[in-house]
Parts: C-alpha cells; structure tokens; sequence
C-alpha cells in the first residue's frame, strides 16, 4: 500500500485575517451598489418634501421642514394626475391578466407537447421579443386606427400583454417543466380534462411563475411612456405622460411638483416589488437549476 | 372469466418498435405481475393499458369490448405510481378524493368514501395532512387509496415500492398482497424485482427486449425456466449455469466441464437428445447444491472454496470447479474455509439443461 500524504496544518491566524478582510470588502461593495442604485430614488422622494428653492441648495439640508404644498399642487394643479393613475391602473392590471392567462396557456403546451411546429414557434417568439418597440409602434399606428382601438384601454392592455408574452411564456415553461408530468397522467387517471389537469394541479404548483410574470408586466405597463404616448390622447392616458408633462410644461419645469408626482408613481410598484420580491428572484433564476 | 384481452400489442417511437406483438389475457380478479429488466417494455405495456401511451398496434379489450380508443378514466382503471404522484398542493382526503370530485360526487359522499378507504390503508389520522408532510410507506398508502377510492375494474402498479426501503418494501408487500386477497380486483403489476413477483403474482410474465420470454405461474418460472434468461432472472442469488458437453462414460451420463472436470450422474438418468455435439449449459440454482449429501442428492462435483458471503443462517459458498464458478447456499455452521477443497451434492431432478445456441429448455 502507498503511503498517504500527511496532513499539514495550516496557519489559522493568517487564514482569520484573510476571511475578515474578505467580509469587509464585501461589504464596502454591496454599500456601494445599495448608494448607487437607492440614491436617485431617496434624492427624489426627499425633494419632493422640500421647499423649491432647497431643492437645488448646495450643499443640500439634510434637516428640513418637509412640505406638502408639491402634492397639493398635483391635486390642484394637474387634475388629470390622479384620474390617470386610474387608467394606469385599468391598463396595467388587464395587461397583467392577458398576459398571465396567454403565457400559462402557452406555458403549459410548450411545457408538455412537442413537435416541429413548436420548437419552430419557439424562435419566433424569442426574436419577437428582441425587436426594440419603436420599430413595431409606428406600423401599428394605422392598425390601432382601422380597428378603431386609438385612445382605448384596450389598446395597451392589448400592446403591453403581447409584450410581455414571449418572456411570460418562457418563465411559465421553465415552472411548468419543473412538475413531474406524472402528476398529469395522476390527473388523467383521475378523470381530468386537460382544462381541470392545468388548473387544478398545474397552476397551483406554478403559482411562483404566475407571481412573478405577474409583476413584470404590471410594473411594465405602470412605468410604460411610448406607446401611451403613441397610443393614447385624453380618454386612456396614463401617469406616466402627466408626468412628462409637468416637466415640459410652458411655465417652466416645476421639480417639487414633477418630484411628488414621481414619488405617488413610484409607491405602488415598490410595495408590490418589495412585498414580492421572493417570486421576482424564483422568476429570474427560472430554470438556471435543474429542479 | 377472462377480465382483460391484450392481443398482439405493438408500441412504437417513430420507426423505432420497443413492445413486438404481444398477447396476454389477464383473468377477473387475478393479480398479474409483468417482471423484466429495464428497457424490456412492461411499464410501457402498462401505460398502454392505463390509456397514458397509444396503442401503436393490437387490441385491447375489457370484458370482451375494444377499449383502444377510451381515455383511462373511460376504461375504469387506477394507477399507483412509481413516484405517488400524489399532488404536492392538496391534502391526502383531497388527494384521494380528488377523482369523486372531478366526477361531481356529492361533498358527504365523497367524505365517507375518502374515510372508508382511508380506514382500510390505516391512514384515517393523515387525512389533513400534505404529502411533503408523510414518510415513504404512507405516500404510499395514500397513492393506493386514491386508486382504491374510485372502485375501478383494474388496478395498474408501476413499480410501486421501487422508492422505498428493504424494511417498508417488504411491509407494503404484504400489504397490497392481503388488500387484494379482499377486494379481489384484477391487477397488473410491474416491477424488476424478481422476489416482488415472486411473492405477489398469481401469474408471472417475464419479458425481455419487448417479447415475453415466459408466461407462467411463479412455481412454472422458478421450477421450470423457459430459457437461459428466466432461470437466470428468476432466483436469488441468480441460477448457476455453466457450459459442459454431455456424453456417456462407463454406461453414465456424464457431464464435463470446460476445464476438463467432470459431473457423474446416475445411471439411468435419460439426457434429453442433444444437438451442437452434446455441448449444452447446465444450470442448478444456489439452494439445490448441498455441502452434505442427503438421500436425494445422487450427483456431485468437487472444486475449491473461493469466496465466502455469510447471510446470517446461511453462507453463499462460491466454489471454483474444473473451470466453472458455482454459488451454493449452504448451512452456516463456521464449518467453510477459502482455499478449502469442497464437494458439492445435488439432485440430478434438479438440473435444468439449456440448448447452447438458441438458450431454450432442453427438457
């Protein structure tokens, strides 16, 4: 028999120090990244408490007497700011349906059958999804015009789902791949229709998937400004173009209003991020593990 | 009565043919067992029937109707899973009920069917736990109730105790046996597992690369093998078979080893008629080879101890013979040595002789 090569001990104290210095390091990145990407964020949000003139101040007043007169402008002042969060709300919640209900549909098929036909379509949607929207808008223009569909909330239901459906697809397949087809067939030995099958046993177990496709397209279609602005005119405006208009405005930019009117934007998706985040990341790294 | 047809069944992927032609009849309330190495095409026979794979070509038939075209619901089977299936989401009575409720049955029906079964599988305290909440045998249980709730006319087993351990396994074992000595319901079973079949089947069929190699009751494939790879399937430890060419010496048949050894049988024993120049394989299974000779055990062959596998009461004996390794399943008394000269006694009744071209029974 060889002999083994023995152990040797390594230096503790050195290794003590090392892994110390890695956790501070670390920790002075992450800092780094949190600054980078709240800062612009909390800059907005504190402004929008300011008096005008501090808000530029430098060097700027940490300690402040925080102000509500910007949000009672934006009542007052831009009357459709508050309505059109309504529409935004109408738009962003029936694209989020459209596209939830289309993606676990297609999901579910591009999960559990295969052929030709599919594996074919399956291109197709990926390059779909890496048009830039602008190249898609305006030959829509007519379209959206012929269909009498200009100024409806129809329209960007419509335009924001089918967005959204291609990547939608992909993170229901990538969910639905992950049950054991067994259960299926357990279903279909049970007596279920392939309907009964897909939403009494698959959407349950998917549900993270849902949740997750969910939050894309809703925060995709409160935030969307292009093809709102293309699209819509009075009736189904969204925030989003309110916004964009307190900041062209003829009088001048007033940044105390345009700033409370970004924060009330802003409060929404940020709850729903930050009450879901959980599915956002299952939805990011979708797939990246085999289950 | 005979419950289930399958008559010449064919399953194909492609131009790529795994099931080739197969004919079987299963009897009202008998418990049918198709065994088979992996890749031999008995799950996929089974999903054939349960309605999970088309059937590519043939005819099966229920009670005399062709069912071929019916969904499995429609063809009144059940189907306990290799891995449960049981849904993760649902409580085991939702579980279990979940095919009373998909066929609209009434919420306190369904209630006092789901208790009834769980009573029978002594799962009746599980009821309003989840799956992930369970150990192994009781999944297991609930995977059977469930089968058990909707009163099919066939209950499909794929290879059900697979996921379990050596203990558990042998406990469902005998749990599936007594449930169906009561309900008395036709079964199919599948499995690799020789003993399983062994001890649950009424009928066995044994199948290889999508042909059955034999069909018969467990004492037909134990005592008399079809062919080289059921008497080597069937058994544990697995049948000894060794080449030897047959001949006569002095008035006895004699068979002789590869390496020159021989084995005297009785004068009298008849060989059967031997084509390939006599050169045949002979097999005679572990516990049929004795280190003491008994009334019986008229022939004998000698060799030298080469390994030892001490089973508790009994000790697996592997002997080196005139250039033939045999396993003999002995009585463990500490009386074995390696290196040691050992001789082997046997019934001659017990040796089964095997063409050694086509590996079909000679006798």
């Amino acid at each position: 028999m060889t002999e083994a090569t023995p152990i040797v001990l390594p230096n503790m104290a050195a290794r003590r120090v090392a892994g110390i210095a890695r956790a501070i390091v670390r920790t002075a990145l992450f800092a780094l990244i949190i600054v980078w990407s709240a800062f612009p964020i909390l800059y907005i949000v504190v402004s929008s408490f300011k008096q005008q003139k501090e808000i530029f101040k430098y060097p700027p007043d940490i300690i402040f007497t925080p102000t509500f007169e910007h949000y009672a402008a934006l009542a007052t002042k831009w009357t459709g700011f508050f309505p059109t969060m309504g529409n935004s709300l109408i738009v962003a919640v029936g694209a989020t349906i459209l596209a939830c209900v289309a993606s676990i549909l297609s999901g579910f098929v591009y999960s559990r059958y295969a052929n030709r036909f599919l594996a074919g379509s399956v291109l197709y949607l990926i390059a779909i999804r890496l048009l830039p929207p602008i190249v898609v808008t305006l030959p829509l223009f007519p379209v959206v015009d012929a269909l009498k569909l200009s100024d409806t909330h129809l329209v960007l239901i419509i335009l924001y789902a089918t967005f959204w459906v291609s990547l939608c697809t992909m993170i229901m397949k990538t969910f639905i791949d992950k049950i054991p087809r067994t259960l299926d067939e357990a279903a279909v030995v049970d007596g279920a229709t392939t309907m009964q099958t897909l939403v009494r046993v698959i959407m349950p177990l998917a549900l993270q998937g849902i949740a997750a496709c969910a939050i894309f397209v809703f925060v995709f279609a409160w935030n969307e400004y292009l093809f709102a602005l293309i699209f819509t005119t009075q009736h189904a405006k969204t925030a989003p173009l309110i916004i964009s208009e307190v900041m062209d405005a003829v009088s001048g930019t007033n940044w105390g209003v345009l700033f409370a009117g970004v924060t009330v934007q802003l409060l929404p998706v940020t709850l729903l991020v930050m009450l879901a985040q959980r599915f956002l990341i299952a939805g990011l790294t979708a797939g990246s593990v085999k289950g | 009565m005979v419950a289930i047809n399958i008559d010449r069944f064919v399953k194909r992927y492609g131009s790529v043919e795994v099931v080739h032609d197969i004919s079987f009849d299963i009897k009202e309330g008998e418990f049918l067992v198709l065994v088979g190495p992996s890749g031999c095409g008995k799950s996929t026979i089974l999903r054939m029937v349960a309605g999970l794979e088309e059937i590519s070509g043939g005819e099966l038939r229920m009670q005399g109707t062709r069912v071929n075209e019916l969904s499995p619901k429609e063809r009144q089977v059940a189907m306990v899973f290799q891995d449960y299936a049981l849904y993760p989401h649902m409580s085991v009575e939702q579980n279990i009920g979940f095919s009373l409720e998909l066929a609209r049955v009434p919420r306190t029906e369904r209630q006092e069917q789901v208790k009834r079964v769980a009573d029978i599988l002594q799962i009746g305290h599980l009821l309003h736990r989840r799956p992930r909440e369970l150990s192994g045998g009781q999944r297991q249980r609930v995977a059977i109730g469930r089968a058990m709730v909707r009163k099919p006319h066939l209950f499909l087993f794929d290879e059900p105790l697979s996921n379990l351990d050596a203990k558990l396994r042998a406990e469902m074992r005998g749990q599936i046996k007594r449930l169906h000595q009561s309900l008395k319901t036709t079964s199919m079973y599948v499995t690799h597992d020789q003993l399983e079949a062994m001890t649950l089947a009424d009928r066995i069929i044994c199948l290889l690369d999508g042909h059955i190699a034999q069909m018969g009751t467990p004492h037909d494939l134990f005592d008399r093998p079809a062919n080289v790879f059921v008497a080597e399937f069937i058994g544990s430890p697995t049948m000894n078979i060794v080449p030897v060419t047959a001949g006569a010496a002095g008035g006895r048949p004699v068979l002789t080893l590869a390496g020159g050894g021989q084995v005297g049988l009785p004068a009298g024993m008849v060989l059967p008629a031997l084509t390939n120049g006599g050169n045949v394989l002979a097999g005679i299974r572990p516990e049929h080879l004795s280190d003491t000779p008994t009334p019986g055990t008229t022939a004998h062959i000698e060799g030298v101890i080469e390994m030892l596998e001490p089973l508790g009461s009994d000790i697996l004996v592997t002997m080196q013979a005139g250039g033939a390794t045999l396993t003999a399943r002995c009585t463990d008394k500490g009386q074995f040595q390696p290196g040691q000269p050992l001789t082997l006694h046997f019934d001659p009744a017990r040796l089964h002789l095997f063409d050694s071209k086509t590996q079909m029974r000679l006798t």
